[in-house]
């Protein structure tokens, strides 16, 4: 209960939204309301795809959360911030497949390429030739991954930005004309019905 | 003010449709032709009002209006509200389709019963009117939370609690609210006073009094 008093002052808004991603082994997040507050100290529910809760938390002061991957499978995030006010986001499948796989070779990739450089000093010589092309492999897909990590995170932040972005001037003057619309037909069956 | 979906049970908002169903019935048959425009117009001011955020302090708050709403259009003010609402979960997403019966409730049932509160008051001396018109914004949005409170009551949340919360978070929207209303009240009554409600009533006590 004093949680809905302690978040009262962010719940005035109407609208909350959560956006998460998937990074490595963890689920980053943030929960914000319209107007661009920040979901402070939230509930957040992580269920799976069947609906079965898997773990809760809460936001912190910036409104954002993070949670270690709890299973293989999809994940509904739910957000509630009291008052009524409620959002979702839904990491599917495929989003935390694919990571783990990345993660499992850039954790095997790293031992590998250390041993040879200890243990090859005969070697020395020639050492271009020696790394084979797994190891190789391993180590490009890990220096990708980290370039990718580095370009992407902006991105994945600006992608945020945009889920979560208010009414835009369009929005608001196409519902005042389709009231106004309204207004003109309304006006037109009266007249109507006059006659 | 505005309840996202999939927070409430099916029976509230089953309750909710069929009141805000009702209220839209009864304000539709009292909408008649001259009132038409003035409805449009106040729809309209409501559905841009939610997006007016006032910075107060840590949080940001936005206005509401269904005071006013209510204090000119009466029962109108149920279709005018459900109109904007829908208007505003469809393009803004904010509040929800399922939701759009109780947050009719929410916000029109207070509009409708402060106009039988001050309606009566809005043409009598300075002094009364601006009260009346304060009250008027100030306790439509108090009500509202009220209303808010009760229907989140039943989703596992105690009333009191609840209630309690809500309004609190609401106090610096019921101040402001009370004066937005004051200054329409004030400037219709010197431009145009027949707009305001009970206007032939009071001209007929004023005609009779001179």
């Amino acid at each position: 209960m004093l949680f809905f008093i302690l978040s009262g002052g962010n719940a005035l808004a109407h609208r909350v939204t959560v956006f998460a991603w998937v990074e490595g082994n963890t689920v980053l997040g943030e929960g914000k309301f319209s107007g661009g507050k920040k979901a402070q100290n939230a509930e957040i529910i992580v269920r799976d795809v069947k609906g079965k809760e898997l773990l809760r938390t809460r936001t912190n002061k910036k409104g954002e959360f993070s949670f270690p991957i709890p299973a293989k499978t999809g994940m509904r995030i739910e957000l509630i911030a009291g008052m009524g006010h409620k959002a979702e986001w839904i990491i599917p499948l495929e989003d935390i497949y694919d990571t783990p796989t990345i993660k499992n070779t850039r954790d095997s990739g790293t031992p590998p390429p250390a041993p040879p450089e200890n243990t090859a000093p005969g070697q020395a010589a020639h050492p271009s030739v020696s790394i084979d092309p797994a190891q190789l492999e391993a180590i490009v897909e890990k220096a990708v991954t980290k370039a990718l990590n580095k370009k992407i995170t902006p991105l994945t932040g600006m992608v945020a930005d945009l889920t979560q972005k208010g009414p835009t001037i369009d929005k608001i003057f196409g519902g005042i004309g389709y009231i106004f619309g309204l207004m003109g037909v309304a006006i037109y069956f009266s007249s109507r019905k006059k006659k | 003010m505005h309840i996202s979906e999939g927070v409430l049970s099916a029976p509230v908002l089953g309750a909710g449709m069929a009141l805000a169903f009702a209220g839209t019935a009864v304000g539709l048959k009292k909408l008649k032709e001259d009132k038409i425009p003035r409805t449009a117009v106040l729809s309209a001011a409501f559905f841009v009002a939610s997006l007016i955020h006032v910075p107060i302090g840590p949080s940001s708050v936005h206005l509401i209006l269904n005071g006013i709403l209510g204090l000119m259009l009466g029962w109108i003010a149920f279709p005018a509200i459900l109109i904007a609402l829908l208007l505003q979960g469809v393009l803004f997403q904010f509040g929800g389709i399922t939701t759009l019966g109780v947050n009719t409730v929410i916000m029109a049932t207070p509009a409708v019963v402060c106009h039988y509160l001050f309606a009566g008051f809005v043409h009598k001396p300075k002094a009364i009117s601006y009260a009346a018109s304060f009250a008027c914004g100030f306790l439509s949005v108090f009500f509202s939370s009220l209303v808010l409170g009760t229907a989140l009551m039943f989703t596992q949340e105690s009333f009191l609690a609840v209630a309690w919360a809500v309004v609190i978070a609401h106090l610096p929207v019921m101040f402001i609210e009370g004066l937005v209303a004051i200054f329409c009240v004030g400037f219709l009554k010197k431009v145009q006073p027949e707009l305001l409600p009970k206007w032939s009533a009071a001209r007929q006590q004023n005609t009779l009094a001179v």
